[in-house]
């Protein structure tokens, strides 16, 4: 099931780019877990205030933190908050930041199922 | 530095995530990592001491504070980082930015999510090509201490000749020159009144002293006025304008320096007459054709000026009394708006078949009084 969610080619990678150090991504992904949700929230912050810029940003490290960790239909959707923040209308924007909060979920839960297991 | 898997790269990048993923996969090629959180801490770290170690940067382009594309713009605006390799790292998709960056001087690319042999190769051919720009760079810096070292013997020998001449030896059509011309050119000559008795009676000590004070005094507007020294002989001076670098209104810069070198030995003269030296300054100037160039024989040339005027401005200097400057009649229409001039009527020259009408400057027209430059 975690397969729709990662890429496992990505993965693949990853874990080569890294010399094979499974600690070191255990504690990557605790990072990405870490900060996700405060971006998540900065995305919402961002659109409640109109402030285009902050969302834009906070779009766009999401979407390349989760790039980098498989998570690539997730970072295509906050790729597409991203590249329509500044001038997309604004209750579509809000539609589809829930949709990208809905999405972490699946993707947290499978990072720490596939790389989290080392430290645990 | 020296091959390809050592060196040090600057990973700038705003994200901890994606920083220490950078960071990781750097050190797992074999070099060593300095890191930067956003644009102006890598600015700030390649500004100090440790920046100047680092060989590469792996620069990401959304930053807060100061993002990719200003420090790229900064890296390549300043000399001492315009160098330094900078490898964009881009989101897959993203690629118009990169075009952007590379238009503004970035090295290569790195797409995000990356792999490891790609990110190998693009640091390795980064590192490369920086290896090969320090090579480029210590040539460079061998073949500007060579330059120097010409500059610098170059300097020493306008100490010898005038400036002029010495900036004609060392320029390419300084041959041809040398070779020999002809060229309108005012001559003026200087020497001393009283110079010989004084030299008769003078220790050498003091005639010495004396000839230097004077000659230093003298020597130093000649190069003011922009005049070529053709030579020093005891107290006689020969100076050219308008060869080898044309000047305008050379016969008015003549004018001007030679009044100018007039009150300057009034000051000198001052104090040596408090030691009692009785000495007075006379000056001779002509216009006129002259044949320039090398005089002399293999090992001991000279630049030189043959001629008439020459000759004339030579025969004016001896004929002033101290504290003249004579000029012959075409050098003083050629200055009349500019002098205070006196007819001195026409005096018979040696070497010259009829008199000749001269003038004396008896000083610069206050309206005229405009500086040497």
């Amino acid at each position: 099931m975690p397969d729709d969610v990662l890429d496992e080619g990505i993965l693949g990678n990853l874990l080569e780019t890294v010399g094979g150090d499974r600690t070191f991504l255990a504690e990557l992904v605790e990072a990405y877990l870490g900060d996700s949700p405060g971006l998540l929230e900065e995305m919402r912050a961002g659109s409640r205030a109109d402030d285009r810029t902050a969302l834009r940003r906070a779009a766009h490290t999401l979407k390349s933190t989760s790039a980098s960790l498989g998570a690539t239909a997730f970072a295509a959707q906050c790729r597409e908050v991203e590249t329509n923040a500044l001038e997309g209308d604004r209750a579509w924007l809000e539609e589809r930041i829930t949709a990208v909060a809905t999405a972490y979920e699946p993707v947290a839960t499978a990072l720490r199922d596939r790389l989290g297991g080392a430290t645990a | 530095m020296s091959d390809g898997s050592s060196g040090r790269v600057l990973v700038v990048d705003d994200s901890r995530v994606n920083r220490s993923l950078v960071v990781r996969a750097v050190q797992e090629q074999g070099y060593e990592v300095a890191e930067a959180e956003n644009g102006q801490a890598a600015l700030t770290l390649l500004a100090g001491d440790a920046g100047r170690e680092i060989d590469a940067v792996l620069l990401d382009l959304e930053m807060p504070e100061l993002d990719g594309y200003e420090t790229l713009r900064r890296m390549k605006a300043d000399p001492r980082l315009r160098h330094v390799p900078v490898i964009i790292i881009s989101a897959v998709d993203d690629l118009t930015s990169v075009v952007r960056c590379i238009e503004m001087g970035a090295t290569d690319y790195l797409p995000r999510p990356f792999e490891a042999a790609i990110l190998r190769a693009r640091l390795s051919a980064s590192l490369a090509t920086k290896h090969l720009h320090d090579l480029e760079r210590q040539y460079t810096a061998r073949q500007a201490e060579l330059l120097e070292t010409i500059e610098r013997q170059r300097a020493e020998l306008a100490h010898f000749l005038s400036p002029q001449v010495a900036a004609l030896v060392s320029s390419p059509e300084g041959h041809a020159l040398l070779e020999g011309h002809r060229r309108l050119i005012t001559a003026v000559f200087c020497d001393l009144r009283g110079f010989t008795a004084f030299s008769e009676t003078a220790e050498p000590e003091e005639l010495f002293g004396v000839l230097r004070e004077y000659q230093a005094a003298m020597g130093e507007l000649v190069v003011e006025y922009g005049g070529t020294l053709e030579h020093f002989a005891g107290d006689g001076l020969l100076v050219f304008f308008n060869d080898p670098q044309p000047v305008a209104d050379h016969e008015q810069q003549a004018v001007r320096m030679a009044v100018a070198m007039r009150a300057r030995f009034e000051t000198l003269q001052q104090r040596w007459h408090k030691r009692g030296y009785d000495l007075g300054f006379g000056v001779g100037i002509a216009v006129g054709h002259a044949t320039l160039g090398r005089i002399g024989f293999e090992g001991r040339y000279d630049y030189g000026a043959i001629g008439m005027v020459v000759i004339m401005a030579s025969r004016l200097s001896s004929e002033a009394a101290a504290g003249q400057i004579l000029l012959s009649q075409r050098a003083f229409a050629a200055v009349e708006d500019l002098v205070v001039g006196e007819s001195i009527g026409e005096v018979s020259l040696k070497g010259f078949s009829r008199p000749v009408p001269v003038h004396n400057v008896v000083g610069i027209r206050e309206e005229a009084a405009t500086p040497a430059h």
